[in-house]
C-alpha cells in the first residue's frame, strides 16, 4: 500500500502569517496585538498539524485501539461487575473451549460466514458481468440493487423476519407459486442459517456487484476482444483473463465480507434469540449474553479476543494467499 | 462484441443470438431488481393494512383498505416519536463532528508533511478493520465510569470520528489541484481559512458522501446504543423497535415502525445515490 502521498514541497514552506482570517481584522491596537499573538499560535504550522489530528487520534486511540489491548488484559481475569477480581490465567479460554455453547456458536458463525461470503461473491460477480454488458439502464439497475445496502440493520432483520413468517410470510407464498415449499425458514434448525444467508445476499449483492463492476472497468477491453477473436471461449476468458485481473477486487470483497459475516448478531438477536435450540447462536451473540446479560466480563472479553484473532488472522492469510498467487 | 463462433451448424444468425443474449441479460436484471425491491415493498404494504388484513393467507398484495392505523397504534403503545427524535439528534451530532474532524485530519494527512504521517495514516486505515465487538466491553466500561450511560454523549462519543471518513476526505483532498490553495494563501488565508473557507466548501461531494454514510452507520448501529441505554426514552429508533418483539409479536405496529426506520435512508439515498456509489468505489479502488 502506498501511504506516501506526493505533495509538492512548496506547500510546506512556512510563510508570513496573517491573523488567520481571510479578510483581516479591524480592531484596536492592544486588542489587535493580542489577537495577532493568538493568531500566530493558532496558525503555527505545528499547532495546525497537531490540532487537526488530535481529535481523530484521541478518539480512535481511546475508542478503537485501546479496547483491543484492554480486552486482551480483561480476558485473563475473573470479573465481578467490571471489577477485575483475581488473575485467572487462561481459565476463561479453557472454559470456552470446553463449552458446548461456544462450540455451537463457532460452528454456526463459520457456516454462515462461508455461505454468505461465497454466495454473495459468486452472484455479485455474475451480476457485475451482466451489468458490464448492459448499455441502457445500467445506472438505474445498479441504483436499485444498492437499495438494500442502505436499509438499517434492525429494519433489515425485521423485514425478513416478516417475510419468513411460517404462516403469513410472503417468501412461502412466492415459493408456492413456483410449486415449492412451504419452507419452515427460521423456525427450523436446518433452515435457520440458510435463511440468514439468503438475507445477507439480499443486503450485500449491490455492494459486491458494485465493487466487481468497478474492477471490470479497470480491465482493458482489447484483451478480451483479442482473445475472443482468437476463438477463446467465454469461460476460458473469464478464468484466465478476467479473474486474474480482478484479483485485488476479489480480495477486497472477500475480506470485507468475511469481517462482516463473523460479526453475525442482529439476525439471531432479533429473530431467533439463537434458537431453535442453539442452531443459530452466533459468537457475537454469545459475547453479548456473557458480557452484558450475565455480566461475565472476563468471558466476554475472551470471546472478543478470540474472534478478533480469527478475523485478523483470516484477513492476513487471505492477503498472503492472494499475494503468492500473484507471483 | 463477438459471438462465440465455436458452435457449428447453428441456424441462428449472429444478430438473433445477440438479441437473445440481450433479452436474457435484462431478464436477469429485472429478476434481481424484484428480489431487491419486493421485501421493501412488502413491509410498506403490510404497514398500511388493518389488523384484520395483515395476517391473512393468501396475503393481500395491495393493501385494501389502505389504513394508517398501525402507525397510530405504534405511537400509542411505545414512545415512537421520542425514538425518532433520539435517532435524529444522534445522527445530526455524529454528522457535524465527523465532517469537521474527518476534514481536518484528512486535509493534514493529504497535504502536510510531518514525521509519522505514514504511520498515522496506516492507523487510520487499520481502524476501519477493527470490529465493533472488540470495542464493546472496554467502551462500555469507559462510558460507565464517565457517568454517560443513558446520555447522548455516551452514545455518540465512539462514533464522532471514523477511519472511513478520514480516508474518504484524505483521498478527495489529495486529488484536488493545489493551485486553489496557493491562491487562497496569496490572498492572506491561513491554514484554517484555507481548510474551512476554501477546501471544505469545494469538497461538497465528499462532504455529502461522508454525511450520508455517517447517517447510515448511525442508523445501522445497534449493539452499542443497545448496551449503553437502559431507559426506554433514551433509545434510538432501531433499538427501540426491538422492544416490540416479545413472545407474541403484533406485526401491525411493528411493520409501521420498521418503515419509519428505513424511510430516512431510502429517501436520502434516492436523492443522492450517486454520492454513495462514488464514495464506496473510491474506497475499493484506491485501498
Amino acid at each position: 500500500m502506498n501511504l506516501r502521498p506526493n505533495v509538492p514541497p512548496s506547500i510546506q514552506v512556512d510563510r508570513p502569517r496573517t491573523d488567520g482570517r481571510c479578510e483581516g481584522g479591524q480592531t484596536g491596537t492592544t486588542a489587535r496585538s493580542f489577537l495577532s499573538l493568538v493568531g500566530r499560535i493558532v496558525n503555527n504550522r505545528r499547532f495546525f498539524i497537531g490540532a487537526t489530528l488530535a481529535p481523530a487520534l484521541v478518539l480512535l486511540g481511546v475508542y478503537v485501539f485501546w479496547p483491543i489491548i484492554y480486552s486482551f488484559y480483561l480476558s485473563f481475569f475473573n470479573t465481578i461487575l467490571f471489577k477485575t477480581e483475581n488473575f485467572a490465567g487462561v481459565d476463561q479460554y479453557r472454559l470456552l473451549f470446553e463449552s458446548p455453547l461456544f462450540r455451537a456458536a463457532v460452528e454456526n458463525t463459520l457456516y454462515y460466514t462461508v455461505g454468505s461470503t461465497a454466495i454473495s461473491m459468486i452472484l455479485g460477480l455474475g451480476l457485475a458481468l451482466v451489468l458490464e454488458r448492459t448499455g441502457r439502464g445500467r445506472a438505474f439497475f445498479q441504483a436499485i440493487f444498492f437499495v438494500p445496502y442502505v436499509v438499517p440493520y434492525t429494519a433489515y432483520a425485521l423485514i425478513w423476519y416478516w417475510l419468513f413468517d411460517p404462516q403469513f410470510g410472503f417468501a412461502n407464498y412466492v415459493l408456492h407459486f413456483i410449486g415449492l415449499g412451504p419452507v419452515p425458514w427460521v423456525v427450523s434448525p436446518t433452515w435457520v442459517i440458510p435463511s440468514f444467508i439468503i438475507m445477507s445476499v439480499w443486503k450485500r449483492l449491490g455492494f459486491v456487484s458494485l465493487i466487481f463492476l468497478a474492477g471490470l472497468h479497470t480491465i482493458p477491453q482489447e484483451l478480451n476482444e483479442a482473445a475472443a477473436i482468437d476463438g477463446v471461449s467465454w469461460f476460458s476468458r473469464l478464468r484466465h483473463i478476467t479473474m486474474p485481473l480482478l484479483r485485488p477486487f476479489t480480495l477486497f470483497v472477500l475480506v470485507v465480507s468475511m469481517i462482516y459475516s463473523l460479526q453475525l448478531f442482529i439476525e439471531p438477536y432479533v429473530i431467533t434469540q439463537g434458537g431453535p435450540g442453539t442452531s443459530s447462536l452466533s459468537v457475537v451473540e454469545l459475547l453479548y449474553e456473557d458480557g452484558f446479560e450475565s455480566l461475565n466480563i472476563g468471558a466476554g472479553s475472551a470471546i472478543s479476543v478470540l474472534l478478533f484473532i480469527v478475523t485478523l488472522g483470516g484477513s492476513l492469510i487471505l492477503m498472503k494467499w492472494f499475494d503468492r498467487r500473484d507471483a | 462484441m463477438t459471438v462465440n463462433s465455436g458452435v457449428r451448424g447453428s441456424y441462428l444468425t449472429a444478430a438473433t443470438k445477440r438479441h437473445i443474449g440481450r433479452a436474457t441479460r435484462y431478464l436477469i436484471l429485472i429478476i434481481v431488481a424484484l428480489f431487491c425491491l419486493i421485501p421493501i415493498y412488502w413491509i410498506i404494504a403490510s404497514s398500511l393494512k388493518t389488523q384484520g388484513t395483515i395476517e391473512r393467507y393468501p396475503p393481500q398484495i395491495i393493501p385494501n383498505p389502505l389504513s394508517g392505523s398501525n402507525y397510530v397504534t405504534a405511537e400509542q403503545t411505545v414512545p415512537v416519536l421520542r425514538w425518532v427524535a433520539n435517532s435524529a439528534i444522534i445522527a445530526v451530532i455524529e454528522i457535524i463532528f465527523n465532517v469537521a474532524f474527518c476534514s481536518m485530519a484528512g486535509y493534514t494527512l493529504a497535504r502536510k508533511n510531518f514525521r509519522f504521517r505514514g504511520v498515522i495514516f496506516g492507523l487510520v486505515v487499520a481502524s476501519m478493520m477493527v470490529p465493533v465487538y472488540v470495542r464493546l466491553i472496554p467502551n462500555y466500561e469507559l462510558t460507565l465510569h464517565l457517568h454517560m450511560l443513558n446520555t447522548y454523549q455516551g452514545i455518540v462519543l465512539p462514533s464522532l470520528v471514523t477511519g472511513f471518513g478520514i480516508f474518504l476526505m484524505r483521498q478527495y483532498f489529495s486529488a484536488m489541484p493545489t493551485e486553489v490553495e496557493d491562491s487562497a494563501r496569496m490572498d492572506g488565508c491561513g491554514d484554517w481559512g484555507v481548510l474551512f473557507r476554501v477546501l471544505v466548501p469545494m469538497a461538497r461531494p465528499a462532504v455529502a458522501s461522508l454525511a450520508i454514510f455517517t447517517l447510515v452507520f448511525s442508523l445501522d448501529d445497534f449493539l452499542w446504543p443497545l448496551i449503553v441505554t437502559s431507559q426506554n426514552n433514551m433509545r434510538p429508533l432501531p433499538v427501540g423497535i426491538t422492544l416490540f418483539i416479545s413472545t407474541t409479536i403484533n406485526w401491525g405496529p411493528l411493520t409501521a415502525v420498521t418503515v419509519l426506520t428505513i424511510l430516512p435512508t431510502i429517501i436520502l439515498y434516492s436523492i443522492f445515490n450517486r454520492h454513495f456509489v462514488n464514495a464506496l468505489t473510491a474506497g475499493a479502488v484506491k485501498g
